[in-house]
């Protein structure tokens, strides 16, 4: 389990991408990039380029020093 | 903030706190009283602690002995109990069979049945304009439900008849479909499509015939994937599919059906540069670490894999036409299999076996909802194709506006949806799993229930389109009539929100409903209501969290058997325990001992990601 | 307009505005009728005698001439009925409300009540008490011509207990004033709700939406009742006002009770004669700490200034997250949005109490004084990010806000604190007083008050009415308390 779960930060961003199941989020300053299916986004409007999105989220921790190979290993066929 | 007389007596075994100051000498009232549904949040914030408060039923109509603040609870010693609470506490230790046929919380429906001859006792300590009507000998009929308001009971629906209905031990045989079984035991290769024996023969060549069919398809290459190489990598499987037939001209949920054994049609892809269709939690890697053996919606330990890799056009993978067209495609190939499978000799048939869809009018009738997934792309499903599974023929539910469709349990089971869905996939209901969707089955094969049929409704992308259909479901299941409902949901997300109000609308119509969903400690649902107080988990996760093993978190059996007992405990008057409020896989278990204590056979439980080989640094970390 | 003018208000009531019978160039002296109302309202009259300078659609300007006269117009109601003298001298409710005193009197109470507001409820605020000391014997008049009017055997006069020596000062005159009894109040935010005044005195709770007529009540101001007298016996009409100034002001903090202060009079001269501002101020309000509102020097004050209040400059909030709790008792959500701009916050959550409902754009409270909880509300703010919340609240409810919101972490400012620590008062916090009172005045209130059980909650109207298909099992149960029924 990761350590500072607990520590909630507000996080607001914009729509960048709009597709038929997913939609593309980039995180205001510079935060970086979230693309989510459409389920994981709630709207009370059709999702458009430009909207604002807020979300909240705990840091993102190493859950340990170890490498998974099984997913180096579909990293590896990824763009074969 | 304080609640009202109706909300109390709902919330009577909740532990009772002062939402204000109140003075000595106060009699508490439920204005006095602060919400039990924000306890939790005032605990976890540390504003409330809740040790040796009395119950809400045992405060109301009390004296307060000393004058407290806000969100004090109300323990023993500040509180002087009437005697109508110690009177309420008796008269249920005394009489717990009494709640036994109570139905909905309709009013009372013809005469009930009370103790004729008995006293009736009204005290009135002080009032003003009180007007007492009875007619002389069925007053004693109508008594136990004075107190209940007006508005409550006008909400209700009346109930069936019940006494009337159960008279007669009805059982009408509404249609019956039989399975005719063709085993395989080996995929191959050849000029021809057809089936030799337990041979089945896929003609070389057909792929260039599948990726012509659709101009977004660039390629597609076929494996035959048998036991002894499992430990095969694969890209993201999007669906797992029965390989079925009608025979002749027999509609879909009635008639015969012939299917093939241990062997079923994967469908998986990328686009051009390699993404996967639905780059999300995708369970691509080798099979035999991602793929949760034997769930419903997944490949049988054994079973042969006619597997699809599709690869589209750059960029599609997130777009409608993308997963519709590495299905379609698929569907090339199935479809000249299942018309080989059409013209095989009735002597290859290895068993056949017959599903009864029986009405048991008299008893309480039973409506499972499912809701499947409407956002767009791959949250689609195309719906009562002409052959089981199929893509000929059927409608996609967003088309359809994601309103509620009525299907029987028997078109259900006979591959009614061809689902779409890739997002999620230990979660996501394949096509197979409908084909043995537990839920139906179990409700199938219940006598003690009028299982009336299943509603499927989609679960679109919009708040607003979410309760457009959700009040048609509501609509619906009170045009049916119905005294009972499941509601099954896929997945985690917004489809959480018409998930509650599916339930809100159902619930308000007086019929009681179980909701099915897969929670635990990640798809914790996103919004409730008051309705919502029986819910089955179908987590199995270890960790209580989405993994990319397929299949995973999907309804079994087992939670099919707890979701049939909790909504009978339901319509039987039960109260069902308000769920803790973290996740506590415990609960679950104690639910089947409870449920194998009555029936005296255990609830067979399935395994979960545990049971997969893993790799030996996987192993280090987690074991 | 500066000093030398007056500006008289053409809308001092609830209704229309009145209807201007003046030209520009007419002499006017005190007590000239300046406009009548068309619809629902009151007359309006000069408060100097002058010249009209200038008209506009919302006010007659007066240019003062150097010498005023002593003496008034004398109203000429229509006929000798009393309520003619009361609708011809523009009586309205002098409380704040404005409501047109003749339209309220025109009832029939054969067995109801007149009950007198003395409750003078916004902090701060003393010409309510200074005038029963001084005039006890006139405004009891006045309770008595209402009484005539209304045709109400019986009235009472709710004050708050703390008000010893005005107590003592009615006690003194009541024997000569049959019918007439004090109900004694607690001294807690907002008693001198018209309801809560029905309330406190009857034991009725009224819905929001209802008038005290719905109690076989009228509740009237006793400032109101002393123009009433002063209509009647002196065909005196309404262009002066009773009001108080208090705040940060040269000469103190200590409240001042100006008396009869001509209408149109501007709050900067009145604060001039007040002894002028200390320094710098935060604001100026009109009308009380809860429901007065921010004016500039140049607004003049009306029939319904009860106040006037110059703060200490905000405390800056550095842009704090700050929610607001809207309720009945304090400011609307402008004034509070004024506030927090003021405290240079941003405003990033609104709540509205439970029991605040919105009657025709103004909130009322279902119970005033009584609170239904508000640890929901924190909760919901704390969601919402706010730091600091901001409160108008009453002296119950603030007392809850307090059971959760600092354990929260929010912080919380009341409406009233930079008015409380102006003249050096505690700021609303933590209720410490009950909100009961020793009925102490018991022989005056037994002859006047009703037979009714006392107390709020208990008493409330709650119909459980449940009816059979086939029997007629029914029982209704208006009101009432200790009630068993059971089926053995």
């Amino acid at each position: 389990m990761p350590k500072y779960m607990d520590k909630i930060i507000d996080m607001e961003g914009i729509i960048v991408e709009v597709h038929d199941g997913s939609v593309g989020i980039d995180l205001k300053g510079r935060l970086g990039y979230l693309e989510i299916p459409m389920r994981m986004l709630i709207t009370d409007y059709e999702p458009k380029v430009g909207q604002e999105v807020g979300f909240r989220m705990s840091f993102i921790e190493q859950l340990g020093p170890e490498v998974n190979e099984k997913y180096v290993c579909n990293l590896r066929h990824r763009g074969h | 903030m304080s609640i009202s007389a109706e909300y109390a007596e709902s919330h009577k075994d909740s532990p009772a706190v002062l939402c204000c100051r109140a003075e000595e000498g106060v009699i508490l009232s439920s204005h006095n009283l602060e919400d039990p549904e924000i306890f939790d949040e005032l605990v976890d914030s540390g504003l409330l602690n809740l040790k040796g408060a009395l119950k809400i039923g045992e405060v109301l109509g009390g004296k307060l002995l000393k004058t407290c603040d806000s969100l004090t609870p109300l323990t023993a010693d500040l509180v002087e109990r009437s005697a109508e609470s110690f009177a309420e506490e008796k008269k249920e230790a005394e009489a717990p069979a009494a709640a036994e046929p109570a139905a909905a919380p309709a009013p009372v429906q013809g005469s009930a049945p009370l103790a004729a001859g008995g006293t009736l006792k009204i005290h009135i300590g002080e009032g003003k304009g009180i007007d007492i009507q009875i007619p002389m000998g069925i007053a004693a009929a109508a008594a136990p439900a004075a107190g209940r308001s007006a508005a409550a009971a006008g909400q209700a629906l009346p109930a069936l008849p019940q006494a009337e209905a159960s008279e007669k031990e009805e059982d009408i045989l509404v249609r019956s479909l039989t399975r005719k079984h063709f085993k395989i035991t080996e995929v191959r290769r050849g000029p021809e499509t057809k089936l030799e024996g337990t041979v089945l023969t896929i003609r070389e060549g057909i792929e260039k015939e599948a990726v012509d069919s659709q101009d977004i398809v660039l390629d597609l290459k076929i494996d035959i994937i048998t036991p002894d190489q499992y430990h095969t990598f694969s890209n993201t499987i999007m669906d797992v599919q029965p390989i079925a037939v009608k025979e002749g001209e027999d509609e879909l949920g009635s008639g015969v059906t012939r299917v093939f054994d241990d062997v079923v049609m994967v469908v998986s892809g990328t686009d051009e540069n390699g993404v996967q269709i639905g780059e999300f939690g995708s369970s691509e890697g080798f099979l035999d670490e991602n793929i949760m053996w034997g769930r419903p919606g997944a490949p049988d330990k054994g079973d042969i894999f006619i597997k699809t890799n599709v690869t589209i056009k750059a960029k599609m993978n997130m777009e409608r036409p993308g997963p519709l067209a590495a299905h379609s495609a698929t569907d090339v190939i199935t479809q000249e299999i299942r018309e080989a499978l059409k013209k095989a000799d009735e002597s290859l048939v290895v068993g056949t076996e017959t599903f009864e869809q029986h009405r048991h009018p008299g008893k309480k009738k039973v409506v499972v909802v499912k809701e499947i997934m409407g956002q767009g792309a791959m949250h689609d499903n195309l719906l009562l194709p002409v052959e089981p599974v199929g893509v000929l023929g059927a409608r996609p539910n967003v088309d359809l506006g994601n309103v509620p469709v009525v299907v029987s349990p028997l078109e259900l089971l006979d591959g009614c949806i061809h689902a779409l869905t890739c997002i999620g996939p230990a979660s996501k209901e394949m096509s197979r799993h409908y084909w043995r969707e537990p839920l139906v089955l179990e409700a199938l094969y219940d006598k003690e229930i009028d299982f009336a049929g299943v509603v499927l409704v989609g679960s679109p992308q919009i708040n607003a389109e979410k309760f457009y259909v959700s009040r048609r479901v509501g609509m619906t299941l009170e045009v049916i009539g119905a005294d009972g409902a499941f509601v099954t949901t896929e997945g985690f997300g917004n489809n959480h929100i018409d998930f509650a109000s599916h339930i809100e609308q159902i619930g308000k119509r007086g019929i009681h409903v179980v909701g099915m969903s897969f929670c635990a400690n990640q798809g914790a649902l996103v919004v409730g209501n008051k309705y919502m107080t029986a819910m089955v988990d179908n987590n199995k996760s270890e960790g209580g969290i989405e993994n990319e093993i397929l299949a995973n978190n999907t309804l079994c059996p087992e939670d099919a058997v707890r979701a049939m007992y909790m909504l009978k405990a339901e319509m039987s008057g039960e109260e069902i325990k308000k769920a803790e409020k973290k996740w506590n896989p415990s609960v679950k278990s104690q639910n089947e001992e409870l449920i194998s204590n009555v029936t005296g056979k255990p609830v067979e439980l399935v395994e979960n990601e545990t049971s997969l080989p893993m790799s030996e640094k996987f192993k280090e970390k987690y074991m | 307009m500066g000093k030398g003018y007056k500006t008289i208000l053409l809308k001092q009531h609830i209704g229309a505005p009145a209807t201007a019978l003046v030209s520009v160039g007419d002499e006017v002296r005190p007590g000239s009728l300046l406009a009548k109302p068309e619809k629902l309202g009151a007359r309006i009259f000069s408060s100097t005698a002058g010249r009209v300078k200038e008209l506009t659609d919302s006010a007659v300007v007066i240019e003062e001439s150097g010498e005023q006269p002593e003496d008034f117009v004398k109203i000429e109601p229509e006929d000798e009925e009393l309520l003619s003298f009361v609708r011809a001298a523009g009586v309205v409710g002098m409380g704040g409300a404005g409501f047109p005193t003749d339209v309220k009197l025109k009832l029939d109470l054969k067995n109801g009540y007149v009950l007198v507001n003395a409750a003078e409820c916004e902090p701060l605020l003393a010409h309510n008490m200074k005038q029963i000391m001084e005039q006890c014997e006139k405004t009891l008049r006045g309770v008595e011509y209402c009484m005539k009017i209304t045709h109400a055997p019986q009235a009472v006069i709710a004050i708050k207990a703390k008000h010893k020596r005005e107590i003592e000062e009615l006690k003194k005159y009541l024997p000569e004033h049959p019918g007439i009894g004090i109900h004694l109040l607690p001294d807690l935010y907002p008693m001198g709700e018209e309801r809560a005044v029905v309330r406190e005195v009857l034991g009725k709770l009224l819905p929001p939406t209802a008038l005290p007529s719905a109690a076989d009540a009228v509740v009237i101001n006793v400032e109101t009742v002393l123009r009433v007298a002063e209509a009647i016996e002196d065909r005196r009409p309404v262009f002066t006002k009773n009001l108080t100034v208090a705040g940060k002001l040269k000469r103190g903090t200590e409240s001042q009770v100006f008396q009869d202060v001509p209408i149109g009079t501007t709050v900067g001269e009145l604060i001039e004669r007040a002894g002028g501002i200390d320094g710098e101020y935060g604001e100026i309000i009109l009308g009380g700490p809860f429901t007065g509102h921010a004016v500039g020097m140049d607004e003049p004050i009306t029939k319904t200034t009860g106040g006037i209040i110059v703060t200490e400059p905000f405390p800056d909030l550095k842009k704090a997250k700050l929610g607001l709790l809207l309720c009945a008792c304090g400011g609307n959500r402008e004034r509070m949005e004024d506030l927090a701009k003021k405290y240079n916050a941003v405003v990033t959550e609104v709540q509205a109490c439970k029991q605040a409902v919105d009657v025709k754009g103004t909130l009322k409270c279902e119970n005033p004084g009584n609170c239904p909880g508000q640890a929901q509300k924190c909760l919901n703010f704390k969601k919402a990010g706010c730091t600091d919340i901001l409160i108008g609240n009453c002296s119950d409810c603030t007392n809850t806000v307090m059971g959760s919101a600092p354990k929260l972490g929010l912080v919380v400012h009341h409406q009233t604190d930079h008015v409380f620590e102006t003249v050096g008062m505690e700021p609303m916090r933590y209720l410490t007083k009950s909100k009961k009172v020793e009925e102490e005045a018991e022989e005056a209130v037994k002859e006047a008050a009703p037979s009714e059980p006392q107390g709020g909650e208990e008493s409330q109207e709650q119909d459980y009415v449940f009816r059979t298909e086939d029997g007629c099992f029914s029982i209704h149960i208006g009101s009432g308390r200790d009630i068993h029924i059971e089926v053995v």
